[in-house]
């Protein structure tokens, strides 16, 4: 593979680095500076750039990749992007179809309507709050961002809302998704031409990669006027990452979005098809390493009605899996196997699949979760070497459910996972609102139905912030004199 | 790692070859394998009657099942069974010995049903449901798969802890103890080729005496030879200390004890020995020069090593974690050079050279006698791989698979389980229809390339990889 900066503003200073077996070209230090230098003009200009324009730039981007993926040119990089990362071919080709409604311009417009206080409005101009108070949002930047390694629509995101709300942007895919993150922002090239908003956005974005201990990675953590760090993962990058971040003289904002799971939850009286499809859906898709991806399922009800459940679960697991086939390595289902053994001798009754193509296991534990006696005896078993794995626990009230959700960061099963993203939940009316105080008073970042746990809204915020938010800083003007009588 | 390790231990032994010291090992054990902290087990120090006479008193020996083994192993006629007259038997015994523990035991009678295994009618697709990993036994992990009247008075093993995980700990009851004692002496007899004669010959054991109620291999050496009167000399002494905060256990040769083995005009001499010992102790004889050669030979008759009328090799612990180790052909090829042998008759005869494959999980070993006869279990041992992709028994002739074991002689718990070593079959004339070949051991790495989650974008980091210029 061939990795190389794109950067469509002219040309950059780079410096060849020995990377694992990889040869990469690095953005070298001095072009890096000379790169940030720039952008910080180009930011001025994007801010006189209306956000229509911004947004329509994104939306043509989303169409150039349409056009592409109708016409097959991106079929030998949809190949190549599964065999990176592991993924099963016809998930990228879930993803790479994902890709055009990320880029829609309606959707990031109301992503940045809810997000920014006073709405989108106030990337433009100031937009009056109240009567003589105002406030403008302005890019924080320039922005870098240290991208999730998981195939390309998590890496998306952030750059694009880095990009709309004016932030020169450098972006850091990894190894595995670069060639399909620099495909999509290719486009913008096609674009330059035909519009100078597109032109300007195009020069306001640069991609590149560099290993953990390269030169200019230390430089861009260290010692560059960034305004924001946007680092997506864990240990111990994360804290490598923040240690060098904090030496900064020009302290820019640092936000981790760490790794994070999901959990079921369902009760006996929601325990339908609908539920056990969306359970096995969400199991299946991009192999629970989605921070929404439900890598427990809490059932509140009696046990028999729990297996009940999971058998239906299964046969979806069957049907669904089946359509997205892996090639586990030996070691991955010896280890698989085991751990299904530990847990029926634990107690737990194990449902699993027939088929080593499609490794599904369903295992239901009564009262408590038995997985990290599982993972006591294979390390490798830990929340990261899971696929197409739930523990379904039993219990009898939503309570102990709630419980079980708080205590998924302490778990040994869950270690390098902070705490619980996602709860996706099947009960009945009544059961929900008694449940939502206390699973969100325990630091869960959304509950969303169990049949699509997987997809966002573009209301949402990212791990409990507003993205748009964390690349801009508002400017707030007033007026009119605050009355102060009394006060002196 | 659940090998026996006498004198023997992984990656974290140091070898030397110095002149007063040609064996060193160093065991650093972790805390996790302090002997102190295992008193929760009942640990008694038995001589071999002590054994036999508590098990003759065992009150499990009232049920018809354990009456069953305890008559069977008894007989050392199951060696001249057929291959089929003994699978049958094991069959049924398999099917006896589920019986046995769904009754003894609520959580067996609730296992067979999670696991849907009928036991009046298991087959051995049954067995591989039950074979448990070994590494769920670190710790006490046992604790819970033993029945509840358990007979107390038995012996705690482990396995040596090199992992640094918690190691492998197992209790045996006297009734155990007992089968493994006859069971072991007579599988040790017919790969041997004969009996050992009561009160005759001496052995030398590469291992030190404190090892005796720590490590099973060592046990059954220690209590067969004393159920024989022969006499077993421990070749190692064990020494202890602390290096900053982390304690150590080193294993150092006994000079005095070695001389008088060696000069030792018993027979037969039997030596028993990681392979390594054997192999260095040899490679040093090969490299003497004339003057140390007359020298060694004055003050201890050897080289070569004469072992005797029936004297034999009897290796064990597999050759891992010593990189530099010849195959095992080389070794007894290069040993016998050194240490020789002459059959009963006296006529001098290529000295045997058995290779012992034991587990501390296991109630029998594995024995295999070099040029005569690849790896045997006791006749009364389910041995059978399975596939590691599905778990499903492999019936195949020469491929490979994951060990598994199951002994329907044990009393205290169902022990059936795996270790992780992969191995392969081929027929044979002899009474298990089957030999075993030691293939490898299953390096569990991670198994899944992609395992980032959300992030990990510096992956050759998160992976523990070097990039660099």
């Amino acid at each position: 593979m061939d990795i190389k900066p794109l950067y469509l503003g002219g040309s950059l200073e780079t410096v060849e680095r020995k990377i694992a077996e990889e040869t990469v070209t690095e953005i070298s230090e001095a072009g890096l500076l000379r790169l940030l230098g720039e952008g910080k003009e180009l930011q001025k200009e994007m801010c006189d750039l209306p956000l229509e324009e911004r947004l329509e730039v994104v939306g043509m981007l989303g169409e150039v990749w349409r056009e592409r993926l109708v016409a097959g040119e991106l079929a030998e990089t949809r190949k190549r992007l599964a065999t990176s990362t592991g993924y099963p071919e016809k998930l990228m080709h879930l993803e790479f179809s994902l890709v055009p409604r990320v880029l829609n311009a309606d959707e990031i417009r109301r992503n940045l309507e809810s997000s920014l206080i006073g709405g989108a409005a106030g990337l433009e101009s100031f937009v009056e709050l109240e009567k003589g108070e105002a406030v403008r949002h302005l890019p924080v930047g320039p922005t870098f961002i240290i991208s999730s390694g998981n195939s390309i629509v998590p890496t998306l995101i952030p750059t694009i809302v880095s990009l709309v709300t004016g932030n020169f942007t450098l972006l850091k895919p990894s190894l595995a998704n670069y060639e399909a993150v620099a495909e999509v922002f290719a486009g913008l090239g096609e674009l330059m031409s035909k519009s100078p908003a597109a032109h300007l956005m195009a020069r306001s974005l640069a991609i590149g990669y560099f290993g953990h201990d390269s030169p200019g990675l230390k430089k861009a953590l260290t010692d560059s006027p960034f305004g924001v760090i946007n680092f997506w993962g864990g240990e111990p990058a994360r804290t490598s990452v923040a240690a060098m971040v904090a030496e900064n003289p020009a302290h820019p904002r640092f936000f981790v979005n760490g790794p994070l799971t999901g959990v079921a939850m369902i009760h006996e009286a929601r325990a339908d098809e609908s539920a056990a499809h969306g359970l096995a859906l969400n199991m299946v898709l991009y192999e629970q390493q989605l921070c929404s991806s439900p890598t427990m399922a809490v059932f509140v009800g009696p046990k028999h009605r729990a297996l009940q459940f999971a058998e239906m679960v299964s046969k979806h697991l069957d049907s669904i899996g089946s359509q997205f086939p892996l090639d586990p390595p030996t070691e991955a289902l010896f280890v698989l196997n085991s751990a299904r053994k530990v847990l029926q001798f634990k107690g737990s009754k194990v449902l699993q699949s027939q088929d080593n193509r499609n490794p599904w296991t369903l295992a239901v534990s009564k009262e408590r979760s038995l997985l990290d006696e599982a993972v006591r005896s294979f390390p490798s078993f830990g929340v990261h070497g899971r696929r197409r794995f739930v523990e379904m626990v039993v219990v009898d009230d939503v309570e102990k459910a709630a419980a079980l959700v708080r205590s998924v960061g302490s778990m040994l099963s869950y270690k390098g996972v902070d705490k619980v993203q996602t709860v996706g939940l099947a009960l009945p009316e009544g059961q929900r609102e008694e449940l939502l105080w206390s699973l969100a008073s325990s630091g869960v970042y959304r509950l969303v139905p169990l049949e699509d746990m997987f997809m966002r809204s573009a209301a949402e915020p990212y791990d409990g912030v507003a993205l748009a938010s964390l690349f801009t800083f508002a400017v707030y003007e007033r007026e009119r004199i605050m009355p102060t009588e009394g006060l002196f | 790692m659940n090998r026996f390790n006498f004198a023997r231990t992984s990656s974290e032994v140091e070898f030397q070859d110095k002149s007063r010291q040609w064996y060193v090992a160093w065991i650093r054990i972790g805390h996790e394998s302090d002997m102190s902290k295992e008193r929760d087990y009942p640990r008694i120090e038995m001589g071999v009657g002590e054994i036999f006479d508590r098990a003759t008193r065992s009150q499990l020996l009232r049920d018809p099942f354990v009456e069953k083994i305890w008559g069977l192993v008894q007989n050392d006629e199951l060696f001249r069974k057929s291959p089929d007259h003994l699978a049958q038997l094991r069959k049924q015994m398999t099917r006896d010995s589920l019986s046995f523990f769904a009754r003894k035991s609520a959580y067996y009678a609730e296992l067979f049903e999670r696991l849907d295994v009928a036991p009046r009618t298991a087959e051995l697709e049954d067995l591989a449901k039950l074979a448990v990993p070994s590494d769920m036994l670190r710790g006490d992990g046992q604790k819970p798969l033993l029945i509840p009247d358990l007979d107390g008075e038995g012996e705690c093993f482990q396995s040596s802890g090199t992992t640094g995980r918690e190691p492998v700990k197992l209790y045996r009851s006297p009734i155990d103890l007992a089968i493994m004692v006859k069971a072991n002496a007579s599988l040790f007899e017919y790969v041997y080729g004969d009996v050992l004669e009561q009160d005759q010959g001496i052995a030398l054991f590469m291992a030190a005496p404190e090892l005796r109620h720590r490590l099973s291999f060592v046990a059954f050496v220690d209590l067969a030879l004393e159920s024989k009167g022969i006499e077993l000399i421990y070749g190692m002494d064990l020494q202890e200390g602390v290096e900053g905060s982390k304690p150590w256990q080193k294993l150092e040769p006994n000079l005095k004890r070695i001389m008088r083995f060696l000069k030792s005009k018993e027979e037969p001499k039997l030596f028993f020995t990681p392979p390594a010992g054997v192999y260095l102790m040899a490679k040093r004889m090969d490299e003497l020069t004339t003057s140390k050669y007359i020298m060694q030979k004055l003050a201890t008759r050897s080289p070569p090593v004469r072992l005797g009328k029936g004297g034999t090799v009897v290796t064990g612990g597999g050759t891992k974690g010593f990189a530099d180790l010849p195959p095992y052909d080389q070794i007894v090829t290069l040993s016998r050079k050194h240490f020789t042998a002459r059959d009963k008759k006296g006529e001098k005869r290529p000295t045997p050279f058995m290779d012992v494959l034991g587990m501390t999980e296991t109630l029998t070993a594995l024995i295999d006698r070099h040029g005569v006869m690849d790896k045997v279990p006791y006749p009364l041992s389910e041995v059978f791989l399975v596939d590691p992709r599905t778990f499903r028994p492999i019936t195949e002739e020469g491929k490979e698979g994951v060990l598994c074991a199951f002994n329907p002689f044990t009393t205290s718990w169902l022990e059936c389980f795996y270790p992780g070593d992969i191995m392969s079959w081929h027929s044979s004339e002899r009474f298990y229809g089957k030999e075993f070949l030691f293939q490898r051991r299953l390096t569990i790495k991670e198994g899944w390339e992609l395992q980032r989650a959300c992030g990990g974008s510096l992956e050759e980091m998160m992976r523990g990889q070097k990039g660099g210029d």
